[in-house]
């Protein structure tokens, strides 16, 4: 119902638009018109840069290079021979460059995909880095492709670069592949690609535990990304009809980075209107250029100005809105409709299972963080791992989820070998962890970050959520995540909050969260790395009867690491205890409790 | 706080739409005023706001200048066009500094059929297939063979290279006509070298060149890497001359320079303050400058933002009418024409044949030191 209405409402939207576009010509001037088709293109840029930066959070600096390569590559195809011959007067153009031709529709697409194939040579090995590094390494490239042009003249004509470019972008044009990028982006988004897409850049550790290989998705977006750069720097070259390579300095990136951080880092409305607004702010400020006559006030015109004024602008924006206008909201019609309540299906769950941890040696250049560590783990246990401080107890559980990979020994989950294996791949086995610190999506919803959890058992590929309406799978897979995720969330009290962000969570709930989001990938063994920590005691008692339950309704087997030592005593079956990486005792509860070597190294020497 | 914006913005909107009047004759400049080109198109824009004040009126019709500025950027050089066409109705269109601006401008003027004049766009494609682009500068092929032809004829030089800034086209179109012309006559080139804009050292080309021992080394480089090219070759010691292009046209150079700019040359347009006999439209120009700015010296820029206008004017009055197709038709007959920088004609491919000057700077002053009819 609400799907049909919204739906009803941007088809309404859509064609109202179209129609508009199609008067353009007769009500706006040229000038005017000029403007909407740089809107759009600038639009298709932000979007694009979006998806690298503010949705995957990918820093790069790199897009100015993208564009340079699809303004290139259309414009060579769309130039006729005569033309080409005409301009390439230092060198000689490549004979078999001379008759390269292709239509307009045609030279854009081709753009995109030479763009992309750049992007994604850049990403396998720059996407190793992160943060300012990436930063750095794209910016690089961006100047590396813009040097590469200059000194390529019998390719390019060098620094005189191409001109009498075809005038192909209509603003039907423009306007046309802003739509279609749109949709595809839109609905990527909402799948629960989309949401992965997220995940990693809100916390790239948790998702590799939820069975995501971040690397990939990571050249994924970023290649997708160079796709919407290079269709949107052919559109500009084929809208202001002439392209050098000074056109692509860093300052180009530079104002389509503002656009997003204006409109809104993650937010595909926010890019649409920062593109909108910074477009036509900086035409509409010229008139403080011109002299201006206020009363007798004579105010003489200074050139540059507008852009004193217009920086002045972004600064109030960035001091009052550091999110920028939409922060990561999205527009969706539902803000004119007040919001009605989801429902909730049932799921199902199977288990069999052992881990056995053989001569388990960690060690970080000297310091061996474990020495030696064997133990087993019985389908249905509940495993305590002890030890004070600094014992190697999360160390023990980074190797065994694949965070790092041991010195020397096995690992093996349910018969098979996973010592060193990544952690998604552990994932995908079916083991799932929790972290100390919480490690929460902290900018999606509560139902977000459950749903990204199932990404790994869903069938569907990234590429079919650009077109779902084509591939079905996509929608009835995403409902049907969706509904588990609501029944998981439902089972661990947590269903009102389904529609909050998860970072405004109460503690206790974003730690019960957090296991509802390990549960989505239906392990079939758990670790929870101190799950009682900053729970006063009523809530460790509650705990406690909610890891059993867990175990029985879910058919778990657990690994829990904790410091209270009551929940410990109260819920483990068997315990471990290690000091200082070395492995010191084994037993039940009570056995432990009695352990004279348990108690001196909790105590000290002396105390037993 | 809020119903005080609303009142500014009310009030700065009126102040925009609070001109227009008839029978006013429009001219648009849409020019470099910030930006990196910012130093030319500053120095343009007083040129053609000088001629502006000097003849207020064309056939009794009040002229208004109406600037934009391009940001020294295609972008909003294509903008700024479109902003002069559409919005404020301009009957011609003055500028730009930088041939890639003034292509990115004129493919718009063009489909709108207004008519524009260059002021320093001297890059052979602007005016290519244009029917209303015109300008009044030569162009690049010209410029390089008449550095060829004076360093070959008039000093009878014989050993020539280039040192040539690869991300510039204005430099690499200049350094090949050079080395085209140079051959044509019967020199040698012993060495083309590059470096690109920004760059800082240039000890290692300037070595190359050392070892390559040329007469003559063309420098067609803007002002801010081509004095510190100067001024590393005096360093190094270098024995070879230097001959440079209008870009290299500072009234700065010498204060700037010192030293190491003794003795170098460069073409430019047929005027300079230092001109021994000027024509009476450089006497009026020279006259009117010193007097508006007594600070600073002319320089060709200056002389061609001026002479934009004076074009202008002269087709709006044999035209008899400031109609855009009416001011084409007349540009296209420029025959003749007394200005700043010579007698300006129109030739076919709308570009001003014009006699060239070459600047020495002798004894720490520029010399206007002759006139050079390239051999192309």
């Amino acid at each position: 119902m609400k799907r049909t209405r919204n739906l009803l409402l941007t088809v309404i939207a859509v064609v109202l638009f179209a129609f508009f576009l199609d008067k353009a010509p007769e009500l706006l001037n040229g000038y005017w018109q000029r403007i909407l088709n740089l809107i759009a293109i600038n639009a298709i840029l932000a979007l694009s840069l979006n998806l690298i930066y503010g949705i995957t959070g990918m820093f790069s600096l790199g897009h100015a290079g993208f564009m340079a390569i699809g303004a290139y590559v259309s414009a060579l195809l769309v130039l006729s021979p005569a033309q080409k011959n005409a301009m390439w007067i230092l060198e000689d153009i490549y004979p078999w460059l001379l008759n390269v031709n292709a239509p307009f529709i045609a030279s854009i697409i081709i753009a995109g995909i030479v763009a992309a194939f750049f992007g994604l040579l850049v990403a396998l090995p720059v996407l190793r880095l992160g943060g300012d590094y990436l930063g750095i390494a794209t910016l690089g490239f961006a100047e590396i492709i813009r040097i590469l042009i200059t000194n390529t003249a019998r390719l390019t004509n060098g620094s005189l670069g191409l001109k009498g470019i075809p005038a192909y972008t209509t603003l039907f044009m423009s306007w046309g592949c802003l739509g279609v990028v749109l949709l595809c982006m839109v609905c990527m988004l909402r799948s629960n690609f989309g949401g992965v897409l997220r995940a990693v850049r809100d916390d790239e550790v948790a998702a590799r535990m939820m069975g995501i290989n971040t690397f990939r998705i990571k050249v994924i977006a970023f290649t997708l990304g160079c796709f919407g750069g290079g269709l949107g720097g052919a559109l500009m070259g084929n809208l202001i009809t002439t392209i050098d390579p000074r056109m692509f300095m860093i300052t180009q990136t530079y104002n389509i980075l503002m656009i997003i951080v204006v409109g809104g880092l993650g937010s595909v409305t926010g890019s649409i209107i920062g593109s909108a607004l910074v477009t036509t702010m900086l035409e509409w400020l010229r008139f403080v250029e011109n002299p201006i006559t206020i009363g007798s006030i004579n105010i003489p015109g200074i050139p540059g100005m507008r852009m004193v004024i217009f920086s002045l602008l972004l600064i109030i924006v960035i001091i009052f809105r550091r999110e920028g206008i939409m922060g990561m909201r999205e527009f969706t019609w539902d803000i004119f409709f007040p919001k009605p309540k989801p429902k909730t299906k049932p799921g199902h769950e199977d288990t069999d299972t052992v881990l056995e941890v053989r001569d388990v040696v960690l060690k970080f250049g000297g310091l061996s963080a474990i020495e030696n560590l064997s133990f087993d783990i019985k389908h249905g246990q509940i495993m305590g791992l002890i030890g004070p401080n600094g014992a190697g107890k999360t160390s023990a559980f980074n190797v065994i989820s694949g965070f790092y990979k041991p010195t020397s020994g096995t690992i093996k989950f349910m018969g098979k070998s996973i010592g060193g294996l990544s952690p998604d791949k552990v994932c995908r086995e079916g083991m799932s962890r929790t972290f100390q610190n919480i490690r929460l999506f902290g900018h999606e919803t509560v139902l977000q970050n459950v749903m990204t959890g199932s990404r790994i058992r869903q069938s569907y590929s990234w590429w079919m959520t650009l077109a779902p309406f084509v591939f079905s799978d996509v929608i009835r897979e995403d409902a049907a995540v969706k509904a588990r995720a609501l029944d998981l969330l439902a089972q661990l009290g947590l269903e009102e909050f389904a529609d909050e962000k998860a970072s405004s969570l109460p503690y206790g709930a974003q730690r019960r969260l957090e296991i509802a989001r390990a549960l989505a990938t239906r392990p079939k063994f758990l670790l929870l790395d101190e799950p009682a920590a900053g729970m006063n005691p009523q809530e460790s008692e509650e705990l406690l009867k909610f890891i059993r339950r867990l175990r029985d309704e879910f058919d778990l087997t657990i690994l829990l690491i904790e410091h209270d030592m009551k929940v410990v005593m109260n819920v483990c079956d068997y315990i471990h205890v290690l000091d200082q990486g070395v492995h010191i005792a084994q037993g039940t509860p009570e056995e432990i409790k009695a352990n004279p070597r348990v108690i001196e190294a909790y105590l000290g020497k002396g105390a037993a | 706080m809020r119903k005080f914006l609303v009142a500014l913005v009310l009030v700065l909107m009126l102040c925009v739409c609070a001109s227009a009047d008839d029978g006013v004759i429009k001219v648009g400049i849409f020019n470099c005023l910030t930006g990196q080109n910012a130093f030319g198109g500053q120095l343009e824009l007083e040129g053609t706001q000088l001629a502006h004040s000097l003849f207020p009126e064309i056939l009794g019709r009040k002229v208004e200048l109406v600037i934009v500025d391009n940001k020294s950027d295609k972008v909003e050089a294509a903008n700024a066009v479109t902003r002069l066409i559409e919005n404020d109705k301009v009957n011609a269109i003055i500028g730009t500094y930088g041939s890639s601006l003034a292509m990115a401008g004129g493919e718009v003027a063009e489909k709108a059929g207004i008519p524009v004049i260059g002021t320093s766009c001297t890059n052979p494609l602007v005016t290519l297939d244009k029917k209303f682009y015109f300008r009044v500068c030569f162009i690049d092929p010209f410029q390089g063979a008449g550095a060829a032809t004076y360093a070959f004829r008039n000093l009878g030089l014989k050993k020539a290279a280039t040192l040539v800034d690869m991300s510039n086209d204005y430099s690499v179109g200049l350094g090949k006509f050079f080395r085209d012309s140079f051959k044509k006559m019967g020199g040698e080139i012993v060495a083309s070298l590059f470096y690109q804009s920004g760059d800082t050292d240039f000890t290692a080309q300037l070595t190359a060149l050392i070892d390559a021992q040329p007469d003559i080394v063309f420098l067609p480089a803007y002002f801010a890497e081509g004095a510190i090219v100067l001024k590393q070759a005096k360093e190094l010691g270098a024995a070879f001359r230097f001959i440079g292009a209008d870009a290299m046209d500072n009234p700065e150079i010498v204060t700037l320079g010192g030293d190491a700019v003794e003795g170098f040359m460069h073409t430019t347009f047929a005027y300079d303050p230092s001109m021994p006999e000027m024509n009476e439209v450089a006497k009026a120009f020279t006259a009117a400058w010193n007097e508006v700015h007594p600070d600073k010296a002319p320089n060709v820029n200056c002389a061609l933002g001026y002479d934009c206008y004076i074009m202008l004017k002269d087709a709006i009055e044999r035209a008899g009418s400031a109609d855009p197709a009416k001011i084409r038709d007349a540009l296209e007959a420029t025959r003749d024409l007394p200005t700043v920088t010579g007698m300006t004609t129109i030739n076919a491919t709308h570009d001003a044949e014009k006699d060239m000057g070459i600047v020495e700077i002798r004894g720490g002053k520029k010399t206007f030191v002759g006139i050079v009819v390239p051999e192309v």
